[in-house]
């Protein structure tokens, strides 16, 4: 009988025991957890939607960001190029350019102005507001630069807008490449400010959603706390005791999550269409891009990882002093 | 007794807040394979005594050790190991009442991560070794206060713990049911734990063999009788 009791009162398991443990409790913890879930399913469904409603806010704007960065191909944005020759540049060293840049059927050369031409047209312009057409007598008519200007297509991205913009300033008797890109300053403001907006909305809703977790945790830990003082007498480790929570914490975000994928998926069925209307489509892929499978899985995993913040939260701050229950 | 005890009280004294001392100076040895009844009227400190063995209090001033350990000094990561060591019955049995009497008796084994085939058995025996064999699929609102009280001993025992503590375990129990709770604790103590009880039904303690610590305003009278 004597050598049946357990004598190694301080002895710690080889790791190799304590791994083993370790999964059987890890086993045991899960399988409670959702037998749990399944029998409250109603109230851990209105904690999903909640939660996947706050992540949803800083999803979308993500997606409006990678968005806007698409739209520099939009219809109605486009831009383009003024090449300013150097002074004294002939005819034929204008025109070999011309032949270069019509080579690429994606560019047109929509005008070409003499250095004469500008000229002229100074001369009228400071006519006009001055009624003093003497002015610019006796300077070179040959005094301002000869001017190419090149339309871009719509979908002209700023890198090869770039790379074409060096390869012309190569020509001979180039003097400089101007581009004509306010929309892209314009969409690289807006850009920036989707993309503050987007970061400030992700902190505070992050932090939305790891209170919502903890308080919906801290609210099951409340109804089981003498459940978990049994457990603690019984020899359970602070780990062991918080561990189903953590648990609830990780399934608490992948529902939230979930439901803000199913969230976003619906608001962007009902977008997709107006978007369509507008005209606003550029090439073969879809309206919308980055909503794929690996924007979900990431989305999924940083709800995850909230929901483990939150419960750990509500555990440090719920189960303090389990001995004091003891009696 | 020849060998060294199991748990020995050092001179310990406790105090709560600025009050006066729960106990003073105690000085106790609990040997393996025996049974000792802590006695004293109510407020005597015999909650205090036994949670500190436990290691749920620490001593104002002594020690409190047990297998060359001082428990006061014990980490948090070494607690729990010890208190699986360390079987504990309360006047109230504190069952899990969702749970079934099977879990509740299994729930030692599975902190512990051991092997279902191995908790299945052992779990049926501590059930018998209590006479509720077959009671395994009730939830404890189907059983009576003493049946209750009894699985609450199954609990303790199914680990096979070296030291078994309890608190007053007949306290809501009619005398027919605390002698068979008396019975079952003496019949622990044989297999070659400590085991400690806490009793203010002094005619109980009497009736059975057994080491008797009573306290008296904090301090220690002790009867050894067996
Ligand atoms: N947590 C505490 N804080 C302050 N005083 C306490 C605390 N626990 C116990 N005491 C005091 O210590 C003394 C001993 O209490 P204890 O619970 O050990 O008595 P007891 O012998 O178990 O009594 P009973 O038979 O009524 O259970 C009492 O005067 C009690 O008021
Ligand atoms: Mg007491």
């Amino acid at each position: 009988m004597k050598e049946d009791l357990d004598r190694d009162l301080f002895v710690a398991p080889k790791w190799r025991r304590r791994l083993v443990y370790w999964l059987r409790d890890h086993i045991r913890v899960a399988s409670e957890v959702s037998k749990n879930m399944s029998l409250e399913l109603s109230s851990s469904f209105l904690t999903w939607f909640i939660l996947g409603l706050t992540v949803s806010f800083p999803a979308g704007l993500y997606l409006a960001h990678l968005n806007t960065e698409k739209a520099e191909g939009l219809v109605g944005l486009t831009g383009g190029l003024a090449i300013y020759f150097q002074t004294g540049t002939t005819e034929s060293e204008i025109i070999s350019l011309q032949d270069w840049i019509t080579q690429n059927p994606e560019l047109e050369v929509k005008e070409v102005r003499s250095s004469e031409k500008s000229f002229e047209d100074l001369l009228s312009t400071i006519s006009d507001q001055t009624r003093e057409p003497n002015l610019l007598e006796g300077i070179d008519h040959t005094v301002l630069p000869a001017i190419m200007l090149v339309e871009l297509p719509a979908g002209y991205n700023e890198r090869r807008l770039i790379t074409l913009r060096s390869e012309i300033e190569e020509f001979p008797r180039v003097d400089s490449v101007v581009m004509q890109y306010e929309w892209l300053e314009r969409l690289a403001a807006l850009q920036s400010l989707i993309e503050k907006f987007w970061l400030l909305s992700s902190f505070l809703f992050g932090l939305a959603s790891v209170l919502v977790t903890s308080i919906s945790i801290s609210f099951a830990i409340q109804g089981q706390l003498e459940e978990l003082k049994v457990f603690h007498f019984l020899g359970a480790t602070k780990r062991q005791v918080r561990r189903p929570f953590i648990y609830l914490g990780a399934i608490f975000g992948i529902g939230g999550g979930l439901m803000a994928l199913f969230i976003l998926a619906l608001v962007l069925s009902i977008i997709e269409p107006s978007l369509s209307s507008l005209d606003l489509s550029y090439g073969q892929e879809g309206l919308i891009v980055g909503f794929d499978l690996f924007f979900s899985s990431v989305l999924i995993l940083c709800c995850v990882f909230l929901g483990i913040i939150g419960a750990t939260l509500a555990a440090s701050r719920e189960l303090i002093n389990l001995d004091e229950l003891v009696s | 007794m020849p060998q060294t005890p199991l748990i020995s009280l050092v001179r310990v004294s406790k105090k709560f807040g600025s009050g006066q001392e729960a106990l003073s100076e105690i000085s106790a040895e609990f040997h393996e394979g025996t049974i000792t009844y802590v006695t004293g009227h109510s407020g005597a400190g015999k909650t205090t005594l036994l949670r500190l063995i436990f290691g749920a209090d620490k001593a104002s001033r002594g020690k409190v050790i047990a297998a060359d350990r001082d428990v006061g000094k014990l980490t948090i990561a070494e607690l729990p190991m010890y208190r699986r060591n360390v079987g504990v019955v309360f006047q109230n049995p504190n069952l899990i009442f969702r749970r079934t009497i099977f879990e509740n008796v299994a729930l030692p084994l599975l902190i512990d991560g051991e092997k279902l085939s191995q908790v299945e058995k052992r779990v049926r025996g501590a059930l018998s070794r209590v006479h509720l064999a077959g009671r395994e699929n009730l939830f404890p609102y189907q059983l009576s206060i003493g049946e209750q009280q009894r699985v609450g001993l199954a609990r303790s025992i199914v680990r096979r713990p070296i030291i078994l503590i309890a608190d007053e375990p007949t306290g809501n129990l009619d005398p027919a049911l605390s002698r068979t709770v008396f019975g079952l604790l003496s019949e622990y103590s044989a297999t070659g734990a400590a085991v400690v009880v806490a009793s203010h039904d002094i005619n109980l303690v009497a009736a059975y063999k057994g080491r008797e610590v009573s306290l008296n305003q904090g301090r220690a009278v002790i009867n050894d009788e067996s």
